[in-house]
């Protein structure tokens, strides 16, 4: 496999794939940071919750969307899961977490 | 999106709603009789917690496995959808290209057909001729 | 059936351009099909999705005589866009070539490049333009080599079009000239690197030059070996490209001394013959039993 499976890569595959996960991980995200707002919850609990729910959803993922075999679908696996996407994800959660917070406070 | 994933869908946005109201509703009250640390009850808790499992629960629901229809019509089956059964596209590229052998595609067509070059009137011509057949 | 996947097979057909391989009936079909479509989704689907399928609507109705339908699209995409558009200006020739003649619409075309083409730096417009010409010139030609002249002046301007490459190639195997026509494909390589269709096209080449031009075995089988080194290029881009095994099958059985690769390919046709659509598993099976490859 070793040569073979380092030819080339189809990009636009891999823009939409993407796109897809980003999507998903967008749409929770969000929810995910009302719910911390409706709990009220503070500092490092809030991040904590960030976290759980960041990585539970990328296992999800990898698990029923991708049936274990990312480098099928992503370019490199772990940067493309986790680290790509995270600072994005982590604006969009503080600012629906301080949102509801705000507004049930 | 399938029907399942729509339904939880909506369910679980209305368990969000009502913890979050209820959430409203509380603290108001304990900012009106002066509780310092108000906890919130725990109904409300896993009403939210619910909601939210509820809420990445149809968000995988809602992916469905990619659909191809064939592009050509010269087999009788030509409304029948095509499926690799996979949620994604394949990214090596020798693999990517099974959907375009699938369905009859040809992503270089516009070089590959050379279609600056066709004969417009020669066409017309012919066309016209097995269309009156 | 959802409608997304109906207007992917419409965007398909509209960017690979698949629409000027159909014959007649399937030309009628599309058409049919295509401005129902458009006609109930004109405000649902992405604005650039929309204009681009009034184009390919635009030239289906030329294709199919439906001169007046053609000219109101045109209309309406003029007043949308404005005049001023490289492919706005083609569909304009088209329609001076069916409802005149190819005199005036090349007229048409020459002014537009005397007058503005050739002093802007707008190098992908001249270029759609003077393609559309320079196959209004050719209508005219009778003479390959005219053509070719035509052709090769064309490929001087601008060196780095793909689709000029492959239409020379095309003409110089019209003409016989295998070696020459290799060269062209090679070329619409260098500017398209993953393109397979190409790499098996030049294969198809090298085999016929070996099995018709080449003499003496040596010189034969240094053709077949290219030959089969372009097919597993392309086998090796496209896992299911039937044309591709083909020729990885038919040149290495020809060959003789190459089992594993022809195992490979059997491999391969066999699988084509049981997942791809239903054309190509008819032809795999078809070429399995002509080289009788079957188990």
């Amino acid at each position: 496999m070793n040569n073979f499976e380092k030819q080339v890569k189809s990009q636009s595959n891999i823009i939409e794939n993407k796109k897809r996960y980003v999507t998903l991980l967008d749409k929770i995200i969000l929810i995910n940071g009302i719910v911390s707002g409706i709990l009220q919850l503070e500092s490092m609990s809030g991040f904590l919750s960030f976290i759980a729910v960041y990585l539970i959803s990328s296992f999800l993922f990898v698990a029923f969307i991708c049936k274990f075999r990312v480098s099928k679908y992503l370019e490199n696996s772990i940067g493309d899961l986790i680290f790509e996407h995270i600072v994005r994800e982590f604006l969009g959660y503080v600012m629906a977490w301080t949102f509801s917070y705000a507004l049930i406070n | 999106m399938s029907l399942l994933s729509t339904v939880t869908f909506y369910v679980s946005l209305l368990l969000i709603g009502h913890a979050g109201f209820s959430s409203f509703e509380f603290h108001q009250l304990a900012k009106k009789i002066n509780i310092s640390d108000p906890q919130l009850p725990r109904d409300i808790k896993y009403e939210s917690y619910l909601g939210l499992i509820l809420f990445i629960i149809s968000a995988f629901l809602a992916f469905t496995k990619l659909t191809y229809l064939p592009l050509r019509y010269d087999n009788q089956s030509t409304k029948q959808v095509l499926s690799q059964g996979q949620y994604l596209k394949e990214t090596p590229f020798n693999k990517a290209t099974n959907v375009d052998n699938m369905i009859g595609n040809d992503a270089n067509g516009e070089v590959n057909f050379m279609t600056s070059f066709i004969d417009i009137s020669a066409k017309r011509a012919q066309f016209k001729k097995s269309l009156s057949n | 059936m959802s409608n997304d996947v109906v207007r992917d097979r419409f965007l398909a057909i509209m960017q690979s351009k698949l629409y000027t391989q159909f014959n007649a009936e399937e030309t009628a079909k599309l058409h049919g099909e295509l401005s129902v479509f458009l006609q109930y989704n004109e405000v649902s689907i992405k604005e650039t999705d929309y204009l681009s399928l009034c184009e390919m609507l635009f030239y289906l109705c030329v294709y199919l005589s439906k001169d007046v339908d053609a000219q109101i699209i045109y209309n309406s995409l003029r007043d949308r866009l404005g005049e001023n558009s490289a492919k706005l200006q083609v569909m304009n020739a088209t329609l001076l070539q069916i409802n005149e003649n190819d005199t005036i619409a090349s007229k048409y075309l020459e002014k537009l490049i005397r007058d503005s083409y050739e002093y802007d730096s707008d190098s992908r417009s001249y270029l759609i333009v003077a393609k559309k010409l320079l196959s209004l010139k050719i209508g005219k030609l009778s003479n390959e080599n005219e053509i070719l002249k035509e052709l090769i002046s064309l490929v001087e301007k601008f060196p780095l079009d793909a689709e000029l490459w492959c239409y020379m190639g095309e003409i110089y195997w019209k003409m016989g000239q295998l070696s020459r026509s290799i060269y062209c494909f090679e070329e619409v390589l260098v500017i398209m690197p993953f393109n397979y269709v190409i790499f098996s096209r030049i294969a198809e080449l090298y085999y016929y030059k070996a099995r018709r031009l080449d003499k003496g075995k040596q010189k034969m089988e240094e053709s077949l070996n290219k030959g089969l080194k372009n097919a597993l290029r392309s086998g090796e881009l496209s896992e299911s490209y039937l044309k591709g095994w083909s020729l990885v099958a038919t040149i290495s059985k020809l060959l003789g001394d190459k089992k594993d690769v022809l195992n490979v390919a059997t491999k391969r046709l066999v699988e084509i013959s049981k997942i791809s659509n239903e054309k190509d598993k008819i032809t795999a099976e078809y070429i399995l039993d002509q080289l009788s490859l079957k188990k």
